[in-house]
């Protein structure tokens, strides 16, 4: 999954100044949205308008809006399992998926709108600490890569007439993920060394 | 003069007991362009992490290594890493941050330079690549050739004495070679290029050094070193095809 092309990106919301700005106003309406009552009534309709207004204005691809609202589903959904026990916790589940959702589309459109380094900036600026900032810049540079190597190893494996079979599905998978790992701890150590090698103390 | 690399008696094994270096010695010259070449496995890469003192973990108390003078030693690890810029294999490795400003002020940051000089550095550091223009530019939306010109603008911007090239054509298309061996040239600085491409070591290079298992087996002018078949074979290396057939207009690389 790479992250969007912020040079074409997040129509007329992308010339929109301040990264902080657009970070603080999401901070907030996320909080706003937290703190709505238990059960829903028309004070949803706020953040709701709001995240509308701003994908209307910000034009997002449909692609990145439902993939990130659905990589957060699996979160989302989970607290929904508790409701299955407790029928008096239905209509919380409702709340919560409700403001769930708005807080992830919140999100999405934010790094629709902006590139993941201006909000790293922003961090930086509000003395957030070193090391996770740090982690976030790397994980950010090195997923796109990580993907397309797993993407690699699947064609390679595809390549020598795999078939997929249920069982065999499953421990390929697991094959895939530990060389995976395994080629990512030998390139964290490249990576590190690099960075040594520029003076990184 | 004091020469820019100086290697006396090094020898490396891996903690697995794998003797990667045996006795290795030389030296270059200031601005001077040496050649390391050798069969896949002979040590080259571990000799280059070496002049950079990525190698040993913990540098022994007798220096095998001396950078402009100063042994490469525990306590002087971060002048050595200012006066050695290290181009590595894979630019994945080396392009860390996610843009290419932040990527080439890295290292300079490090060396305590901030503000309106490390902006001019990075300004000037790209346009000694061929990259005015490309600082807002996203890491991961660079072509290779790209990426390894960023991470040259990186080791430059760190104004190094001694430019350490590992593989530095390895994944480059013709243009993209051509155009990072018209950079290599122009600059200034004594060079050490450990490569398989043995065409950029003869117009590269002055002087060639040959390691196999290690042991460094040759060393000399590129041309007599590599026109010299049978040491070529060998080492698992061979005669480059320009010394069997000159080009009639000359050098075959024009300007990028």
């Amino acid at each position: 999954m790479l992250p969007p092309r912020h040079e074409t990106a997040g129509g007329p919301a992308r010339a929109f100044p301040s990264p902080g700005i657009k970070l603080a106003a999401v901070l907030v309406l996320v909080g706003f949205t937290a703190l709505l009552p238990r059960q829903v009534n028309w004070c949803y309709l706020v953040p709701a308008s709001l995240v509308l207004g701003a994908a209307l204005w910000s034009r997002p691809s449909l692609r990145h809006l439902v993939g990130r609202l659905l990589a957060a589903e699996f979160f989302i959904l989970g607290t929904g399992l508790l409701a299955l026990f407790s029928p008096a916790s239905r209509p919380l589940f409702l709340a919560v998926f409700l403001k769930s959702n708005l807080c992830a589309a919140a999100m999405a459109l934010l790094t629709w709108t902006t590139p993941f380094h201006e909000l790293l900036g922003v961090l930086r600026r509000l003395r957030l600490p070193g090391v996770m900032l740090s982690t976030l810049a790397l994980m950010i540079r090195y997923l796109p890569l990580l993907a397309g190597e797993a993407h690699r190893m699947q064609r390679a494996r595809a390549s020598r007439t795999f078939r997929p079979r249920r069982r065999i599905v499953w421990a390929s998978l697991a094959e895939i993920i530990g060389r995976l790992f395994l080629r990512s701890a030998n390139r964290a150590e490249r990576i590190y060394l690099a960075m040594c090698a520029r003076g990184w103390r | 003069m004091t020469p820019a690399v100086e290697v006396r008696d090094l020898s490396y094994r891996y903690p697995r007991g794998r003797v990667a270096l045996e006795g290795v010695g030389f030296s270059v010259a200031r601005g001077e362009s040496v050649a390391l070449l050798g069969p896949n496995g002979a040590g080259k890469s571990t000799l280059l992490l070496h002049l950079n003192g990525l190698l040993p973990e913990h540098p022994p108390r007798e220096p095998s290594i001396w950078i402009d003078g100063l042994p490469v030693a525990h306590g002087s690890l971060h002048q050595i890493r200012q006066k050695v810029g290290f181009l590595f294999q894979d630019p994945e490795d080396q392009l860390i941050s996610a843009t290419v400003f932040e990527d080439v002020a890295f290292g300079p940051s490090q060396l305590g330079v901030t503000g309106p000089a490390l902006d001019a550095l990075v300004t000037r550091s790209l346009a000694a690549v061929g990259l005015h223009g490309f600082a807002s530019r996203e890491s991961h939306h660079l072509s290779q050739g790209e990426k390894r010109r960023v991470c040259l603008a990186g080791v430059l911007a760190c104004e190094p004495l001694v430019l350490v090239l590992d593989e530095p054509t390895s994944d480059l298309d013709p243009r993209g070679r051509r155009q990072l061996k018209a950079l290599l040239r122009n600059l200034p600085v004594a060079k050490i290029i450990a490569t398989h491409d043995l065409e950029l070591a003869l117009d590269l290079c002055s002087r060639v050094l040959v390691l196999d298992e290690g042991r460094l087996v040759a060393e000399g002018p590129a041309v007599s070193v590599l026109s010299d078949e049978t040491l070529m074979l060998a080492h698992g290396l061979e005669k480059p095809h320009s010394l069997f057939h000159r080009h009639p207009h000359g050098p075959v690389d024009g300007p990028a």
